[in-house]
Order: C-alpha cells, then structure tokens, then sequence
C-alpha cells in the first residue's frame, strides 16, 4: 500500500493543491476569527460605555417598534408619543405587511442580542427543562412544531423583552459562523478528484495498467489498496481542514466563549448538549461523510471512464457548478417560504447535512418526510441525521462495490 | 505448457482474433506480424487482462480463468509503450512490481539488484524514471518482467527504442533465460526474431498463417527459398502474395 501512497505524495500538483486549500481554509478561519471575536467582544465589557449605550438606544427604539408593529399590537391603544418616538405614525404602523413586521422583529432580536440583555434567561433555562422533560410529547410535524414555537416566542418577547430565547435568526447567525460552505471544501472536492485520477487514471495514460492488472496482486487487492489510499487521504483533508476551520477556537479564548453562548442560546430547544470536542468531532465526520461518498463516486466514474480523463474532470467540475446552482436556487426557495410566514426552517434544518452529502435532493426530500423533532443537533433532527448517515454509508458501499465490479470486470471486456 | 485453444476475440464486429490454436513451450516463440494483426490481442488475452470472446487459454492443460492469480504469479507482461510512474525511482518501480508479482520480501532485494544488472541499469537505481531516455524506460519494462522471476514472459515490441548494442544484450538476456522459460516476444524487427526465437508465428488479420522453426517457416516459400534468404525476405514475400492473393 506504501507504493500506492507514494504516487499521491510525489505527485506535485497534488502537492500545490494541498498548500493552497490549507491556505485558503486559514484564511476563511482567519476571517471567521476576527467576526467572532467581534461578536464576543459586543456582548461583554470590551465595548465602550458609549458604544453600549448606543447599542441600547437602538433596542429601546426597534422594541418599541416592534410592540406597535405587530400583528395583535395594531389593534391595541398606545399614546401618541409612542408611535412619535418610533418614528412612525399610527396609520403608518397598522398598514405594514408581513414581511415589513417580520424586518422590524429581526431588528428588534439584533439589538436585544448586542445589547447584552440576551445574556441573563432564567425563563429561557426553565423553557429548556421543559424541552428536555417533554421531548418526545414534543414531536409533532415541522410546520406544527415551528409555528408552535414561534407563537410562544413571539409572545415571549411582547409580554417580556427581559427574556430572550434564541429564534432562527440567531441559529442562522450561528451557521453561518459555522457551517457556512467553505471554499476550500470545493478545493478539497478536487483534490479528492485528483487523488483518485492519480490512482486510477495515470495508469491508463502510461500503459502500467496492463502490468498492474496482468500481477498477481494487481486485481481485487490492487483495487483495495488503492480505495483505502483514497479515503485515507480524503479522511486527513477533512480532519485538517476541520481542525484549521476552528483552530481559533482553541487560540481564542473569546471565540471559545462566544461559541458557549451560542450554544447555550442554540440547544435551549433541543434536550442535547454538545462540547467543543464533540462539536468539532460532529462536524469532521459530516465533512468526511461527504467526502468518502464523493471519493467513492469518483472511484467508479475513474474505473468506468478509464482513459478519458479531462471529460472526466470537466464532468466533476460542472457537476459541482450544478450543485451550488441547485444549493443557491434552494435557499431562495427556502427564504420564500419564510416570508410566508410559515416553515420558516425549511431549508435550514437539512442545510448542515445537504452541505456536506452530495445529494441534494434526496436529502430535501427527508427532510420533508421526515417529522420535526425537539431531539436535533444543531438544528438537524436526529431522525433525519441517522438517515442521512445510513445513506451516506450505503452509498459509499455501493461505489465502492460497483466500482471494484467494474474495475475487475469492465477492462476485460472491452479491451485496453 | 500453454495452450490456445481455438482463441477468438472480436470488438464489436471487427474480429481481432479469428480461432488461434498454439501451443508454447519452454523457449522463444518470436510473433511476427503487421499492425492490425491481432500480436497485441493475443498477448493481452495471453496475459489475462482480456477475455476471449471465445476458445481458452490452458496452463498446465488448466483453463487460466480457473487458476486466476495463480496462473498471474507465474507471468511477466510487458505491454508497449509503457510510460511508468515518472516520480518513482528504478528501484522503487521494481519493488513495487515485485510486491504486485508476489516475489517473497527477503528476495525483493536480491531479485532488484539481478534485474537492474541484467538491463545495465544499476547507476540509474536511484535516478527518477522521469528521467530516463527511451530506451532507459525499454530497459525498464524488461527488468520488471525480470523482477519475479516468471515462468512465461510476454513482451509486446520490447525492443522498440533500443540501441543495436542494448538489443544484442537483450538478446543474450532472453537466450539465457530461455532454457527454463517460455517466452513469447512480438517484434516488427525481424532480426530479432531471427537471431534468437526457436519458434516462428506468422500471424495476419487474426490467423495464424504459419508456424515452425526457421527453416520450416523459410520452407514455406517452397521453390523461392535460396541459400541467403533471410526470414525478413521470407516474410515479406509471404505478407505480399498473401496480400495479392
């Protein structure tokens, strides 16, 4: 196998395109760093007194906004000054649409966050035991949980704004911190594709493979040793860029402290807790998941397509343009249905394991079979999870299986 | 022994090989043929990397799909125009071919070091095959086949890229081995054959269209055969009459 790994580790593309996704990956680490630091450092004491009582001016005025605005509150009496000192007439205030409230609330929950009084929930630690006490009773569909969960919060904040329990604005935040597409997980999309063209492909191009398949050892073990090359090197680019993703957490004390508070406000609907370790550890094995599906994929399409290496690639190369189209296209799709009003997570909730599975639409189409549970990690049911691991596993089997068919079949057949 | 047995192999409905019987035993079989004759076809089904389409292959009077790897540790192919790994070095593409090969760790070694000496490639051991001449990689590809001391060696056009002198030394090489080995060696350069195979196939669109040592081949020429024919003025007439024929 040592042989097998020498071919990807002398091979010198391979090589630059190692160093530029680390590169890449430190500097989108870089970048996440400084906005969490950011982030922290707005809800502790590092802010001036100035910029704090900015940032409370701006609450009072989008909380007082938000209580003339909404839906119930339109119909309700508040004295003039009110509406004067929201900036807003009382005709202007009934008259807005949906969508229009849905911004103000958005606001509204921004700055009750950077505001710091976010940080004290007792009820929020009490709404958590009762998730925790009640999580199977819990279980209903998706738009019923949500819409349930919704009223409550939203009557949470119009009766209290003491208490805040995070809504998806914040668990969006939280992805988008992260779980957002990293680019380098496009780069390490091709680095995987290279590895596997360089073990399988470079053969046909120089005529060794008559040599390696006419062995003793050149067939079924051959094949095995060469997969197990591939999802080796497909499980470090994933740990690597993993561990680099969220090296700040372990540099950074205030990146470490925000991700507590996140998590804190994250799981008060879920009767799970994750750690860092666990967290860190959940998402490499999201990350690999995917890549061993892909490597498998482009194992088989390797032994199937044999010498034709640059369709081959420009093949990947379109398929991975289609699936951010598909990815993008979704999210609208996704955010259209929240200005409805309702299932405001439709496309989030599956969003963590679409991102790292390349199968978009299978994954969707859980997701919609799939009940909504109060039992989710970062915001996946686990329901959900479990199918979209299975699946991922049975795919791998089935590349794996039909690629060494293929490799042990198909050449002899058609001829070299 | 290894027996063809009634070989066919078609691609789609061009027929490559068309019922070949032959049967090899110890000592050089030198395959002569134009291009398109089906040389490389039958070598790669020889050398299991093909399927026929029908008839069998027999080692031993054993079908070789039946042995499988078996039948594999017992073969050294080397197919044209081989590139190889350009980032390995001499010696590590023969250790990697000897572990593919099933050669015993112990002897990796030794069998490294006979190989790379029977093709004068010791000083270049430890030089990148990258960058190695034509007729280095040539060199090469018949120390690999040399790396595991094979019973059956089959060696498609391997002295394409050879200097006259590398090829006399190929010569002796395959004459010394022959005594113990079959080898089946497919040439457009006749003389090679000449020189040193003990047996002489004819082959054309798939058919073998003659056979037998070198003076039964050059005794197919019947009245035109004279004291200072060569095979190649044997076999380039037989191809033209056949051809006008």
């Amino acid at each position: 196998m040592r042989y097998e790994l020498y071919k990807l580790l002398k091979n010198r593309l391979l090589f630059v395109g190692i160093i530029l996704s680390v590169v890449l990956t430190f500097y989108q680490s870089y970048e996440r760093g400084k906005y969490l630091t950011y982030r922290y450092d707005s809800y502790s004491e590092k802010y001036s007194e100035e910029v704090k009582n900015e940032l409370n001016g701006k609450f009072e005025l989008w909380a007082l906004r938000y209580k003339l605005t909404k839906k119930n509150g339109a119909n309700s009496v508040f004295p003039d000054e009110m509406y004067e000192r929201a900036g807003y007439t009382k005709e202007e205030a009934v008259s807005f649409t949906d969508g229009e409230r849905q911004g103000i609330f958005d606001w509204f929950e921004y700055y009750l966050i950077l505001s710091g009084r976010a940080d004290s929930c007792q009820a929020g630690i009490d709404y958590r035991k009762k998730v925790v006490r009640n999580a199977d009773r819990l279980r209903k569909t998706a738009d019923t949980y949500q819409r349930r969960t919704n009223e409550k919060l939203f009557k949470m904040y119009a009766d209290d704004v003491d208490y805040v329990v995070s809504d998806q604005r914040l668990s969006d935040d939280f992805r988008t911190q992260w779980y957002d597409k990293a680019y380098s997980d496009y780069i390490n999309i091709m680095l995987v594709l290279l590895a596997v063209c360089i073990e399988f492909l470079t053969e046909h191009r120089n005529n060794t493979f008559q040599m390696v398949y006419s062995s003793y050892e050149g067939r079924g073990k051959t094949y095995i040793r060469k997969v197990m090359v591939i999802a080796g090197f497909t499980t470090l680019l994933s740990l690597v860029t993993t561990l680099l993703m969220h090296m700040r957490l372990f540099t950074d004390a205030r990146a470490g402290e925000f991700l507590k508070m996140d998590f804190r406000n994250y799981y008060i609907h879920s009767p799970y807790k994750m750690n860092f370790l666990q967290f860190i550890v959940d998402i490499w094995l999201l990350r690999l998941l995917g890549y061993l599906v892909l490597s498998m994929f482009f194992t088989m399409l390797a032994v199937l397509s044999k010498k034709s290496l640059l369709p081959f690639v420009a093949g990947v190369s379109a398929g991975c343009g289609g699936y951010e189209l598909f990815d993008r296209l979704l999210h609208r799709l996704g955010m259209l249905r929240m200005n409805n009003g309702d299932a405001r997570n439709v496309y989030h909730t599956c969003e963590l394991v679409r991102k790292y599975t390349p199968f978009g639409v299978i994954r969707q189409g859980i997701d919609y079979l799939t009940e909504y549970e109060p039992n989710n990690i970062l915001g996946c049911p686990i329901t959900t999870l479990t199918i979209a691991v299975v699946v991922s596993i049975c795919y791998i089997l089935l590349f794996l299986v039909a690629g060494c068919i293929i490799y042990l079949k198909r050449f002899r057949k058609k001829g070299v | 022994m290894l027996e063809l047995r009634d070989l066919r192999k078609n691609y789609g409905k061009k027929t490559a090989l068309a019922g070949v019987n032959l049967i090899f035993r110890q000592g050089i079989y030198g395959l002569l043929g134009p291009n398109g004759a089906g040389k490389s076809t039958m070598m790669n089904v020889i050398a299991d990397v093909l399927d026929a389409s029908a008839g069998e292959v027999l080692y031993d009077g054993q079908p070789i799909k039946k042995l499988g790897a078996q039948y594999r540790k017992k073969i050294a192919y080397l197919p044209q125009r081989v590139g190889y790994y350009a980032d390995f070095t001499a010696e590590k593409t023969l250790a990697y071919f000897a572990g593919l090969r099933g050669v015993e760790k112990e002897e990796v070694d030794e069998r490294i070091k006979y190989s790379l000496e029977a093709v004068n490639l010791t000083d270049a051991a430890k030089s990148r095959v990258g960058t190695f001449s034509g007729g280095m990689k040539q060199r090469l590809g018949i120390a690999i086949t040399l790396v595991s001391d094979p019973e059956i060696l089959i060696l498609d056009e391997p002295t394409v890229g050879l200097d006259p002198k590398e090829r006399i030394k190929f010569r002796n090489i395959l004459v010394g081995l022959a005594s113990e080995k079959t080898i089946i060696l497919s040439t457009h350069i006749v003389s090679d054959v000449e020189n040193i195979a003990d047996q002489i196939i004819l082959i054309k669109e798939g058919r073998i269209i003659g056979s037998g040592s070198k003076g039964e081949i050059n005794g197919m020429l019947g009245d035109k055969r004279s004291e200072d024919t060569t095979l190649e003025d044997v076999y380039m007439n037989f191809y033209d009459e056949r051809q006008e024929g």
